[in-house]
This record gives C-alpha cells, sequence and structure tokens, in this order.
C-alpha cells in the first residue's frame, strides 16, 4: 500500500484553525484518568475531608465529559475553593507545613479539572499531575513505587501528545511517547551519574509521619504489635563475613528507667542529649563521644575510652545498613560500633546510634564493629543509682524475691544464672500471643501466668535484677536477620524486634544476659520456629505473611529476587550521595574535574542526537525515490530556470513546459535563441529516456548528449 | 491621545525597519522557488511559551530533589531535562525533510475564497500542521500520510490585481507543544484576482445586451437590435464559412439568394466591450462592471471582444480568451485610496 502512496496523490482535508477545538472527548477521558492515577500515588498523605472534595471534582469532571451542561457555575466554584482553603487553613497545623502543601496542590489539582478551557488549561494540568507525582517521590522511594510513577508521568506526556497527534488512536500515542522517553533514558542516566549533586540550598519542612518500629518508651505488650507487622526495618550488607544468627543482636535502644509500667530513657540522658543536639544545630559539628562528654560535662554517660581501641585478637567486621524511614533517631548496629561516615549519625556513651535528623527516607551508614570488645567497666554512682532505680509498691511480690535471692546467693552471677534457671525449669511458656496481665503486672507474669514473649522476660528479669542489687537496664533491638541469597544481604523486618537486658558485674563491666535464650532457646539459635511463625501469621495483617512464604518456596524465591532487585536500587540509586558519585567518578575518570563531566554529558548529547537523526533520516527516506541521472540533469536545469522565476507546475509535461518557456523567452525584448533551444532539446531528450524503451546503447547515447546539452543550457542560462 | 498616537508611530517605526530586514534576510536565505525541501536552512524552532514554563518547572523540581536530597526527584529532573531536548528534536524532524511543490499559477475573483494548492511529499507520517499565508486565514491538517498529498491553503484578495503570494508559514507545535517549528516559504504563487463581477442592467445602462442564443433558436428576430429600428442593418453576399446564425433566412426563402445580415457599427459596438464605458463612476466599479459582462457572454458562448484602455483584445470565445480577457482586466491599476 506504501508502495502505491509514493506515487498517488492523497487529498487531505484541513480545518481552519477556528473550527478546531482542542479539547476532545477522547482527551478529556484521558486527562480524567491520569489526574485519578496521579492522586492515587499521594493518596496515602491526603486526609479523609481532602480526598472527599477532590473526589467530588472528579466525579463533576466525569458527568461533563458526560454532558457538557454539567459545568457548575462561578459562583459554585468559588465556594468550593474557599471552603476547601478555609477547610485547609483549620487543619494546617495538625498537618505540618509540608503536608499542608500537599494539601493545597493536591486540592488545586482537583478544582482546576473543573476549569477546561483551552489547551493552556491541559498544559497547567499536566504541569501540576507531574508536580503532585514528585512530591510523592517525597515520601516513598522504593524501586516499584517509582517505577509506577515513572509510569504515570509518562502518561501524562501521552495527554499532552494527544492534543496533537488528533484521530489517532491512543495505542499510537502511547508509543510515540513511551518511545521518546526511552530514547531520553540514556541522557538522563548519564546526568544522574555525572552531574554535581549539591547539598540543600534551604532548609525545607520535613515529611511527618507517624513514626515505625521501636519507641523509646515500653511497656508490656508493645512489642506485640511490631511482631505483627512484615514491614521492612533495614537491610545490612556484611560483605563476605557471615555472622551466626546469635550474634545479631541490633542494638537500638537503651531503657534505663521504670516508673512500674513503662521503660524509659532516664532524664539525664534525654536532656543531654538534647542539648548536645542544640550545639550541633549552633554550628558546633561533633561526632565522637569524647567530645560528647566534654560537651555535655556529663558524669553519667561515660563509654569506655578503649572503645575505639582494637586489639590483635578481637573480631572486627565492616558492614552497610540502609535503614528504612522510621520518622525516628535512633539507627541499628551490632555491639560494639563505630560510624565510619556520616557526620549526621552518633554515638551515644549507651553504644547505640543516633540520627541527628529523623530518618525520613532510607538512610545508608557504614558502621565497623568490634564484636569482641566488652561494653563500659566503669559505672558512676549516678549511674549506678539509676540502674538500681525500682519504683516503690509497683511489684511487692517481686521485689520480695529479688531480695530473697539477693540473701541466699552470694555473687551476682549466682543470682543471675538461678534466675535463668528458673525461667529454664518452671513451666515458662514463649508465646507471641500471652494471656493479659492487669496493670501490666510484672509479679504476676513471673508467678502466675508465666506466659510471655521476649519483652516480658526481659522486663521482669531487669525488675528482678534491681530488687537483688544488680545494677539492670532494659536494651530494645532486633534480632537475627533474614538472609537473601541473591543480593547476599540481612533484611531486618520489624517482626525481630527483641528486648533483653545488661546487668553490671564488677570487674566484667556490662554483660548482655537474654532471659528469652534461657525460656525459648531457638528464637536466639535461628530465630521463630513453626509453632512461633504460626502465632506471628494470625497477628499479621498482610496478605503473605512470613509463613505463607516459608512454606512456598518458589513463591519465596520470587520475593527474594523483588527484594533483591529493590536493596540495589535502594542502595545505588536511592543512596547515591556526592561521596558514592566522587568516588565512582574517580574510579572511572581519575581525577574528578569539570570539563571532564561537561565532555562526557556532551558526548552522550551528541550522539543521542545523531543516531535520533539517523532513524529520521531512514524513516523518511525509505520510500523515496532514487533519481536516475538524467533526472537530475533535468531537475537541476528546471531549478536553474526557477532562480530565473520559470516554474514547472505539477500538472504540466515536460514538453508543456518547454513549449511555454519558448513562448515566454521569445517574449523578451532580448533574443535567448541560443537558451531556447538548448532547453527544447533537453526536454525532449529527458522525455525520451524517460519514457521510451530503449537499448542500452541508446541509452548512454543520449545520457551522453543530454550532458553536453545541460552544459551549453547552463552557460545560456547565464545571460538571461 | 497625543501619547496613544505617539506610542503607535513609535511602534510602527521600529516595527516596519526590522520587518524589512528580517524581509530582506529571508528572501536570501530562503528564496523564492515553487519546489522546496524542508530542512534545518530553512527550519527555525524555538520554544513554545509552554516549553519555556515547562524548562521553569524542571528547575523547580531540580530545587525540591536538592533540598530534599531525593535522588529519585533529581532522576525524575533529569529524565524531563532529556526529554525536552529530545521533543525538540522530535518535532523539527516534524517538519524536515518534506518536499514541497507549488502550482504557482492561481486565479480568482476579488473576496473570492481560493485555494492554493501545495503537494506535499513525504516519508512517513507528519503530525499537526498549520498552514497560513501571512494575513490569511489559517488551517490545520492533522495528519499527512506518507506519500503525495494534495494541501489547499486558504487565500483571499479583497481587491483585484496581480499579486505574488506572500510567503506561506508552515507551523506546528507537535512535540507535545513544548516547542513551535516553523518556516516561511516563498513558493513563487502568482494570484491573479479579477475583479469581483457587479451585476448591472446592461440593457438599460447600454442599450446592449449578449445574443441570447441559448434562449432563442430561430434566430433571426432575436438577434436584432434593441436599440430603435432595422436601420443599421444591412444584407451582404454570403461568403463560404460565415456562420448560419448569420444568414437572412427571409431572403433566401424569397429567392433572393444567400445572404449574410450585418449590424454595422452596432453591432460592432455589441461584440466590443469597452472599458469606460461602463455606466459606473469609479475605475474600479467600472472593471467590475465589465467583468460581468464578460462572463455573461462568456457563458452564452458568444464572440466578443474587449478594450481596456490602448489594449484591444480581438474578438474570440472559450476559455482562453475569457482567460485572457479577465486577466487582462485584473491588470488595470486601481488608483490607490487607502491611507492608513
Amino acid at each position: 500500500m506504501t508502495k502505491n502512496m509514493a506515487s498517488a496523490t492523497t487529498n487531505v482535508q484541513g480545518q481552519l484553525l477556528s473550527q478546531v477545538s482542542s479539547l476532545r472527548g477522547n482527551s478529556l477521558w484521558l486527562l480524567l484518568s491520569s489526574q485519578l492515577l496521579n492522586l492515587t500515588m499521594i493518596s496515602n498523605q491526603l486526609s479523609t475531608w481532602m480526598l472527599a472534595i477532590i473526589g467530588l471534582c472528579l466525579c463533576w469532571r466525569a458527568l461533563m465529559n458526560v454532558q457538557d451542561t454539567a459545568k457548575p457555575s462561578k459562583g459554585v466554584l468559588v465556594l468550593l475553593a474557599l471552603s476547601g482553603s478555609v477547610l485547609l487553613a483549620m487543619m494546617g497545623k495538625q498537618l505540618g507545613l509540608l503536608n499542608s502543601m500537599v494539601h493545597l496542590l493536591c486540592f488545586a489539582y482537583g478544582l482546576k479539572s473543573l476549569e477546561l478551557n483551552a489547551r493552556k488549561d491541559i498544559y497547567q494540568l499536566s504541569l501540576l499531575g507531574i508536580f503532585v507525582l514528585a512530591s510523592a517521590l517525597i515520601f516513598s522511594q522504593s524501586i516499584y513505587f517509582s517505577l509506577i510513577v515513572f509510569l504515570f508521568v509518562v502518561f501524562n506526556f501521552v495527554l499532552l501528545n494527544s492534543l496533537f497527534m488528533v484521530e489517532q488512536t491512543t495505542i499510537k500515542q502511547v508509543k510515540t511517547t513511551g518511545l521518546l522517553f526511552l530514547q531520553s533514558l540514556p541522557l538522563a542516566i548519564v546526568l544522574f551519574i555525572v552531574f554535581p549533586k549539591l547539598p540543600p540550598f534551604w532548609k525545607v519542612p520535613l515529611a511527618k509521619s507517624s513514626t515505625t518500629g521501636l519507641s523509646d518508651s515500653v511497656q508490656i505488650g508493645d512489642i506485640a504489635n511490631l511482631v505483627g507487622s512484615d514491614a521492612l526495618a533495614y537491610r545490612v550488607d556484611f560483605g563476605d563475613f557471615s555472622p551466626a544468627y546469635r550474634q545479631l543482636y541490633w542494638r537500638t535502644l537503651v531503657l534505663d528507667y521504670f516508673d512500674g509500667v513503662k521503660w524509659t530513657t532516664s532524664n539525664y540522658f534525654s536532656a543531654e542529649l538534647k542539648q548536645y543536639q542544640a550545639n550541633i544545630e549552633a554550628g558546633k559539628p561533633l561526632n565522637n563521644h569524647q567530645q560528647f562528654r566534654q560537651n555535655t560535662g556529663s558524669n553519667l554517660l561515660r563509654r569506655n575510652p578503649a572503645a575505639d581501641v582494637i586489639n590483635a585478637n578481637d573480631q572486627v567486621i565492616n558492614y552497610q545498613i540502609i535503614a528504612e524511614p522510621s520518622y525516628q533517631h535512633w539507627l541499628f548496629a551490632l555491639d560494639v560500633a563505630k560510624v565510619n561516615d556520616g557526620e549526621k549519625i552518633i554515638q551515644t556513651p549507651y553504644y547505640n546510634l543516633y540520627a541527628l535528623q529523623e530518618v525520613t527516607k532510607a538512610l545508608q551508614y557504614s558502621v565497623t564493629s568490634n564484636l569482641s570488645m566488652p561494653l563500659d567497666f566503669h559505672l558512676s554512682k549516678l549511674g549506678r543509682e539509676t540502674n538500681l532505680a525500682i519504683p516503690e509498691q509497683s511489684n511487692p511480690r517481686l521485689t520480695a524475691e529479688g531480695r530473697r535471692l539477693r540473701a541466699q546467693y552470694k555473687t551476682d552471677e549466682a543470682i543471675i544464672s538461678a534466675v535463668l534457671q528458673h525461667f529454664r525449669q518452671q513451666n515458662y511458656f514463649y508465646t507471641l500471643q500471652p494471656p493479659l496481665l492487669i496493670n501490666n503486672s510484672l509479679e504476676q507474669f513471673y508467678f502466675e501466668t508465666r506466659a510471655g514473649f521476649c519483652e516480658y522476660y526481659a522486663s521482669t528479669f531487669a525488675y528482678l535484677m534491681r530488687a537483688a542489687g544488680i545494677p539492670t537496664r532494659l536494651v530494645l533491638g532486633y534480632m537475627g536477620g533474614e538472609l537473601n541469597p541473591n543480593g547476599r544481604y540481612y533484611s531486618i523486618y520489624q517482626r525481630d524486634a527483641h528486648a533483653w537486658t545488661e546487668v553490671w558485674l564488677a570487674g566484667k563491666g556490662w554483660q548482655r544476659v537474654d532471659p528469652t535464650a534461657a525460656v525459648h532457646p531457638t528464637r536466639v539459635e535461628s530465630g521463630f520456629n513453626d509453632s512461633l511463625l504460626a502465632e506471628q501469621a494470625s497477628l499479621s495483617n498482610s496478605l503473605f505473611s512470613a509463613q505463607t512464604f516459608e512454606n512456598l518456596a518458589f513463591l519465596n524465591n520470587i520475593r527474594m529476587q523483588l527484594q533483591a532487585l529493590d536493596y540495589q536500587w535502594t542502595r545505588w540509586v536511592v543512596g547515591y550521595s556526592s561521596q558514592k558519585q566522587l568516588n565512582l567518578l574517580s574510579q572511572w575518570l581519575g581525577k574528578v574535574q569539570p570539563w571532564k563531566m561537561a565532555l562526557i554529558i556532551g558526548v552522550i548529547l551528541v550522539s543521542m542526537m545523531l543516531v535520533l537523526w539517523l532513524v529520521h533520516f531512514i524513516n523518511n527516506k525509505e520510500k523515496k525515490r532514487v533519481l536516475k541521472s538524467h533526472q537530475q540533469l533535468y531537475q537541476t536545469a528546471l531549478n536553474i530556470l526557477s532562480t530565473k522565476g520559470y516554474f514547472r507546475t505539477s500538472d504540466e509535461s515536460a514538453k508543456q513546459f518547454a513549449y511555454r518557456i519558448m513562448q515566454e523567452l521569445q517574449a523578451l525584448p532580448k533574443a535567448h535563441a541560443g537558451l531556447i533551444n538548448c532547453f527544447l532539446k533537453l526536454s525532449q531528450a529527458f522525455e525520451t529516456l524517460e519514457y521510451q524503451t530503449l537499448t542500452a546503447a541508446e541509452k548512454s547515447l543520449i545520457n551522453a548528449n543530454m550532458k553536453k546539452l545541460y552544459k551549453r543550457f547552463k552557460s545560456h542560462s547565464k545571460h538571461l | 491621545m497625543f501619547y496613544t498616537s505617539f506610542k503607535f508611530r513609535l511602534k510602527n517605526a521600529l516595527k516596519l525597519p526590522f520587518q524589512q530586514v528580517f524581509a530582506k534576510w529571508l528572501a536570501k536565505r530562503i528564496p523564492a522557488n515553487n519546489q522546496q525541501q524542508l530542512s534545518s536552512k530553512n527550519i527555525f524552532i524555538f520554544p513554545s511559551l509552554f516549553g519555556c514554563v515547562f524548562l521553569a518547572f524542571i528547575f523547580l523540581l531540580f530545587l525540591l530533589g536538592t533540598n530534599y536530597q531525593n535522588n529519585i526527584v533529581l532522576l525524575l529532573c533529569y529524565l524531563l531535562v532529556s526529554f525536552f531536548i529530545t521533543a525538540m528534536l522530535h518535532s523539527f524532524f516534524n517538519l524536515s525533510g518534506i518536499r514541497l511543490q507549488a502550482d504557482t499559477h492561481v486565479t480568482g475573483f476579488a473576496e473570492q475564497n481560493l485555494h492554493l494548492a501545495l503537494t506535499i511529499t513525504t516519508g512517513k507520517p507528519r503530525f499537526h500542521y498549520l498552514l497560513a499565508v501571512k494575513g490569511q486565514n489559517t488551517v490545520t491538517y492533522s495528519v499527512i500520510e506518507a506519500g503525495k498529498s494534495k494541501l489547499i491553503i486558504p487565500y483571499c484578495q479583497p481587491k483585484q490585481g496581480i499579486y505574488s503570494v506572500e510567503r506561506l508559514k508552515i507551523s506546528s507545535y507537535y512535540g507535545f507543544g513544548l516547542f513551535v517549528t516553523w518556516t516561511h516559504l516563498d513558493l513563487a504563487y502568482q494570484a491573479v484576482i479579477y475583479p469581483k463581477p457587479l451585476p448591472f442592467d446592461n440593457v438599460k445602462a447600454l442599450g446592449v445586451m449578449p445574443q441570447n442564443s441559448a434562449v432563442n433558436n430561430s434566430g433571426y428576430q432575436n438577434q436584432m437590435t434593441l436599440r430603435g429600428n432595422d436601420d443599421f442593418f444591412e444584407l451582404r453576399a454570403y461568403q463560404k464559412g460565415e456562420s448560419y446564425n448569420h444568414v437572412a433566412w427571409k431572403q433566401l426563402a424569397k429567392g433572393q439568394g444567400w445572404l449574410t445580415k450585418t449590424y454595422g457599427e452596432q453591432q460592432n459596438q455589441q461584440r466590443q466591450l469597452q472599458l469606460l464605458q461602463m455606466p459606473a463612476t469609479t475605475l474600479e466599479q467600472k472593471c467590475q462592471q465589465l467583468c460581468f459582462l464578460i462572463l455573461e457572454y462568456h457563458q452564452l458562448g458568444d464572440e466578443f471582444s474587449v478594450q481596456i484602455f490602448d489594449n484591444l483584445i480581438p474578438l474570440g470565445h472559450g476559455e482562453q480568451h475569457l482567460e485572457q480577457c479577465l486577466t487582462a482586466l485584473a491588470k488595470v491599476k486601481l488608483p490607490h485610496h487607502e491611507v492608513v
């Protein structure tokens, strides 16, 4: 068909500009669906009332698409805009700055859809739509979310394309737009890798969201909420090192104050941390514990000065952690940890890590842990008092039990092993669904119900130790991790949350004691067993719990693959910092210099343009006729004539044109007999070659003749 | 008021030289030709208003991504930058490579909506072309399929004359509206605009009327002049080859032999249409009236000659004759009235 097209001329109907309506039905529905898609990406951040208003706007738009008369009057629009703004102003404080702005953006986006009169309205709407998508990226950057966002961005452009590729199928519009984006990808990737990463220009409001993970005050039963959650907490890359499961005690929070119901961080520590943070913000960047102590003048907070000294026999490991956004400050590490990079992370004297800024997006840091190193040997007087304090009358029977133990055994070690022995031998039961306790009573658990999980045992144990006069504190963190064989990294989920204790023994310093190990050894040796997994599944509210995956190897494999992909994405794309950029570029280019980067961008840009040019050239050339030599000669002769103002019309044959030219030239005052003669003969030769069947010899003869004629014609034409 | 007129004059003073310079530059860069091919030599491309806003938007995204240190937003930003460049090439290639051929000879009447014919040859489909001659209506072609296509561009002139049509602007916002690509081509269109026919009662005014052969086939009676009697009527011997229309059948029947009727001066006057004899007062209206007469005579298939000032177009009939007469009429130079 295309071959025929090349020769046949088709008549195309054009439309006068005034008749063209840029907004066609097809476009309008495309627009509505793209709006809906854009908004779903950010709907998590919107409050219900805002969703309702936007829903109203979109429904109205749908009505208008069906029936043009459904258009709201100006008054209604103003009323809608005003009431939305007033609501927003009222809720502003509660929402926080960033969320208010997101609400405002989405509100404008929804409202705008009611006012589509001209092409520029669609321009505005698609830009707003892309901005909505971009702001959704502030709240989540996982690979799948990002991919969907990018897909929807492309969809916004399909919409724009539909304005200019009217009367074409949507599939064709999608194809064209998608192809263009694919063509744009190489340069975008190079820009991403090479273009310098700048520090923030100014401070921006951070995303506010409910915190996830461990909280800094805990009462019995709290962790059960976490245990039901299959959400990712963080991922760790150990490199070549493969740790034993029981080594993976991820220290996160240290709680040393018990008020009878809940464990919290003691006031001293909190206050000092706050002050320290204020100092940092005032421009005194400090990142080690000694400066911390100097700065706060703390007596309570003292860390082993030898903590950073590594002995020859110590087991030292380096690893990378990527923490998921928790909207909290606390980070995770194995004892005894030292942060290698990141000025934004400090090490507290409790040996845990603290991010100065809330973790609102995936945070990557690298840690060196000395697994053999003991914790503090020193315990100040204030520290001792803090770690021995138990509230009066909260658990009298337990207090009495502690005192009895103290009287019965001579050493602290003996008391500890006696209690652990008690847990092991008596009928204690490890379960994620323990019976309820009245008033969070520890003694009810210890003496009566005897069923609970890590937190029950740790809390009760710590209380008992304090009652027996041994300084003890509660440590919250995570236990274990799931190895992803595809990515060779460990995933730690919220369900891995764990609580254990630390007791202070003279001469040995702080020692980890995990009562769970006494009750349920497999929990600390290899993680949840089948019965625990079943319990976990019943607590979990996700469709596929850990148990489901455990049972279906095939599904589990897919899950691991997908997660590994997301891990690499988080590590290399989300976590591509200026430091990483510098490392990467200096690896490739040697010394990093601006001109080298500019050169790379330039080369890619030019090659992209060349490729596109080539594609266009081939596309356009395909059906073009190749001119034979006599056609070329005749065409150039025509071109010469046209520069003099003589044009051959499309319906004129060569002969007719030649005669017309002859007449017109003869009418001129100056004689052009030579030129006329040459052109007549040239035209004749052209027609002979074009339309008559000739032998090869004849052809070459006429061709040669034509060349001579053309030369003479050319010289004559100069006088015209 | 003084101020506004001053401003107006200033604007014109600035605008006119610029336009002239631009026109000169264009004439040099894209010379007139009825066959042209679009390439980087004659295509202009520039971001549209939306394109500029889009660039500002990309910068906004860059600020957002940098301030939040959000790599994915930055990636999106770079993707859009890259897309902007791709879209630029894309819209350039939508125009580039087409071959145009114009049928340069255009004829029509003043105030008539005429069509300039343009044949476009392309190897791939092209989208969303806007075509307009300067000062004329714009026409949109949403798609031009691969192959040869004949397009029509509206053209209209209010006054008679021979016009070389202004440059044709072909433009397109294809490429997401981010860019506008355009070209100004002089396809050497020559428009011969005849006067708009002005009907008038020619019988009353001039006492002339074309020979109404279509109505009467008996011929004789109605070929008589209407002014007065048979005064100017004379008979002469019939010569071979003369039209039977003019044979005097009455005399032939009476046995007087073959005779031919001639109409003398009167008849000559009738068949020779003179511009200056038209009843209207202005030259323009005279032209329009003459145009009307020429068309009337042509429609009836009669022979006639036309005299326009010194230019006498001899007796004749048929399409070519008509065109010759009308063209001569179109060439009449009207005095310029318009002074703005």
